[in-house]
């Protein structure tokens, strides 16, 4: 499907919370649907494109700025860019907000014990050892969105119902057009529409 | 014929014939553009409404290949799951989505069945099936903002349940005068090259007011201060029609199209109460009063068919092995139909006269893979002069007054076409036997001449 402009949802949370999890459910979704995208992972744009950039706030201002500069040129092209980074402070998330039209935050929001337990790469482990001391919500602030289009409590969901919430308010927004036609109205529009053709003489 | 660099397509939902024949002369812009071109009645769609008309018109398909028969719909063979049509029910390519992807800008405004709005080249403004101005209308998303902030709430319809027709007349007009405003703005604002919108003035005003302007209907009364206010809101729209083609550029071609004509209303007649009276359709209990069919309890154990209602009349039969509690054989199906039909043509009108009942299987004028999902029974109740009831519990099985406003106009099968192609050298020719599936996609696509896809079911029109 060729969009006129892309959108981008960047999921932003603590680490472990579920962001790249979600985003690669999101994407498969989009993709079932012939969305163009690309999925920007943070940890493999910092692989490739970052490697100097480190965990300060100046390198995450940085590291967040390249992710949205490259998320804009991508949606004005028409293909639409996933983003799965922390972005710990809003006036990153703000700034990539003014940069790009059609912008789309999803707080990946799980209480930091959950994420703990999580810990698939390690990092609470090694913090918890002395070896790391620049996470999130940890060690650093983490400043939660005050008014996000999609809230996601991951440890209340699973990963496909946190998927399909995304997909849902982006058919909601107006992003992706509804695949289901008997899923257009919710009951009550659908008798507003119904009281409208019936006072017309249609019903 | 020259190809056309943009084209334009002016919907006037529900205009009738009598402007081609009677009133032409006094809407200056519209009979130049007759003149410059060619022009004639055209044939709406099974059945003429509002839906699947203008779809058949964007993708020159029959309603067998779309799926839909009218504003509801059955999902499957259950009594009570219906969907309301809407743009995702449009399965089919629309000439808009075509050129969009060859690249062209395409921009609709009001265009009915274009909510929820799809994504496309271009913009879209949705039709009068929006639930309210808070619903995501507009493609792009932000066009909605700017719409809200330069022209204030945007007004997909009226309220049409009235009796206080100055009100309704001036609420119509306002409508009308927005909606146009609009459009001239984003036409000289936003690039495009294909533009469509719909005008819904003309079917609400006709469905309000009919009655005191056609000398031959039941309710007329001569003299009375309504008269002319059918010929004069279309010397109005002639003008605004006029404002609309200067601001899109003389190099446009233009289309203006209606998806079926009206015609005076002779009454309401009460299909289920009469479906009852014949002994198919059985009630588990009775009403006590009048009913809306669909808060009736049916008894489906003894029911052989029901009916629908509306501007064209829809009966069901409950089949077994295809409805939940279905009884008829379908051995029995086709001569239940055929009696069906023969005593729906044998109906009387409240004078006792025999109505011109037109009783249409789906299989005779559809194809597609939908055809077997269409009403059993397709009814024009005496050629659509009278429109059908499908609550239960009236007195008799004539109605005149009804409950719900609208007594004064029905739909007619033949609507209004105008084509004037670019250079304007169509010759006012008048041409005979054109329809919905022609006038639409593939005669825009070959305006652009783009190729028109070899499913499509009409050609285009000659100049």
């Amino acid at each position: 499907m060729v969009l006129e402009k892309g959108f981008c949802i960047w999921f932003t949370g603590v680490p472990a919370s579920g962001k790249s999890t979600i985003a690669g459910a999101v994407e498969k979704r989009l993709r079932a649907r012939g969305v163009k995208l690309e999925n920007l992972d943070a940890d493999e744009v910092r692989k490739n494109l970052s490697p100097d950039l480190k965990f300060s706030k100046e390198d995450r201002d940085m590291n967040t700025k390249r992710l949205a500069y490259m998320s804009m040129l991508l949606c004005r092209n028409g293909v639409s860019a996933l983003v799965a980074a922390v972005a710990s402070y809003r006036e990153f998330r703000d700034r990539a907000r003014r940069m790009i039209d059609n912008f789309v935050e999803v707080f990946v929001d799980c209480p930091t014990e959950v994420c703990r337990q999580r810990d698939p790469k390690g990092l609470y482990a090694r913090g918890d050892r002395g070896e790391v001391n620049d996470i999130a919500g940890v060690h650093q602030p983490y400043e939660e969105p005050l008014d996000p289009e999609v809230h996601l409590k991951t440890d209340q969901m699973t990963v496909d119902e946190a998927a399909d919430t995304v997909i849902r308010r982006l058919e909601e927004l107006g992003y992706l057009p509804r695949e289901d036609a008997e899923e257009v109205y919710s009951p009550e529009e659908e008798e507003k529409i119904k009281a409208r053709l019936k006072s017309l003489g249609y019903l | 014929m020259r190809t056309a660099s943009k084209v334009v397509v002016i919907g006037l939902d529900s205009a009738p014939t009598l402007l081609l024949d009677e009133w032409l002369p006094d809407l200056p812009n519209l009979r130049r553009l007759a003149e410059e071109g060619v022009y004639g009645p055209i044939q709406s769609s099974v059945p003429p409404i509002t839906i699947p008309a203008w779809a058949t018109f964007a993708t020159s398909k029959n309603p067998g290949k779309l799926g839909f028969f009218g504003f509801r719909n059955r999902v499957d063979f259950a009594y009570d799951r219906l969907a309301t049509a809407n743009a995702t029910s449009v399965r089919e390519p629309t000439v808009w989505q075509i050129l969009s992807k060859a690249g062209k800008r395409v921009g609709l405004i009001g265009v009915p069945q274009t909510y929820p709005p799809q994504p496309i080249n271009g913009f879209v403004i949705s039709c009068f099936m929006t639930p309210d101005a808070e619903s995501q209308y507009t493609w792009p998303v932000a066009l909605k903002e700017e719409i809200e902030r330069k022209f204030g709430p945007y007004q997909f319809d009226c309220k049409f349940r009235t009796e206080a027709k100055a009100r309704l007349l001036s609420a119509i007009y306002e409508m009308t005068g927005r909606r146009f405003r609009i459009a001239r703005h984003l036409l000289s604002s936003l690039p495009w090259d294909f533009f469509m919108m719909v005008e819904m003035g003309p079917d609400r005003i006709q469905h309000g007011f009919w009655k005191y302007y056609d000398q031959q209907h039941r309710k007329y009364e001569p003299g009375n201060e309504f008269e002319r206010a059918i010929p004069s809101y279309y010397c109005y729209l002639d003008r605004e029609i006029g404002e609309l083609l200067a601001v899109a550029g003389k190099e446009a071609a233009v289309i203006v199209v209606s998806d079926h004509g009206a015609k005076r209303m002779e009454g309401s007649f009460n299909l289920n109460d009469w479906l009852i009276r014949e002994g198919y359709l059985h009630l588990a209990e009775q009403p006590s009063g009048l009913q809306e069919f669909r808060k009736t309890k049916v008894d489906w154990s003894r029911t052989t068919a029901w009916g629908w209602g509306g501007y064209y009349a829809r009966v069901f039969l409950n089949v077994a092995g295809r409805e939940p509690q279905g009884i008829v054989d379908p051995a029995r199906y086709e001569a239940l139909r055929d009696e069906l039909a023969e005593k729906l043509r044998s109906l009387q009108d409240d004078r006792g006269r025999v109505m011109a009942t037109r009783v249409i299987k789906p299989q005779e004028v559809y194809t597609g893979p939908y055809t077997d999902t269409a009403p059993d029974l397709i009814v024009y109740l005496d050629d659509l002069y009278w429109r059908a009831s499908e609550d239960v519990g009236h007195a008799g099985l004539h109605s005149f007054e009804t409950e719900i406003g609208p007594d004064d106009a029905v739909h007619a099968e033949q609507g209004i076409y105008i084509l004037r192609p670019p250079g304007g050298n169509g010759g006012g020719r008048r041409l005979e036997g054109l329809r919905l599936l022609d006038g639409g996609a593939p005669t825009i696509l070959s305006l652009f001449g783009l190729p028109i896809p070899p499913d499509m079911e009409g050609q285009p029109v000659l100049l």
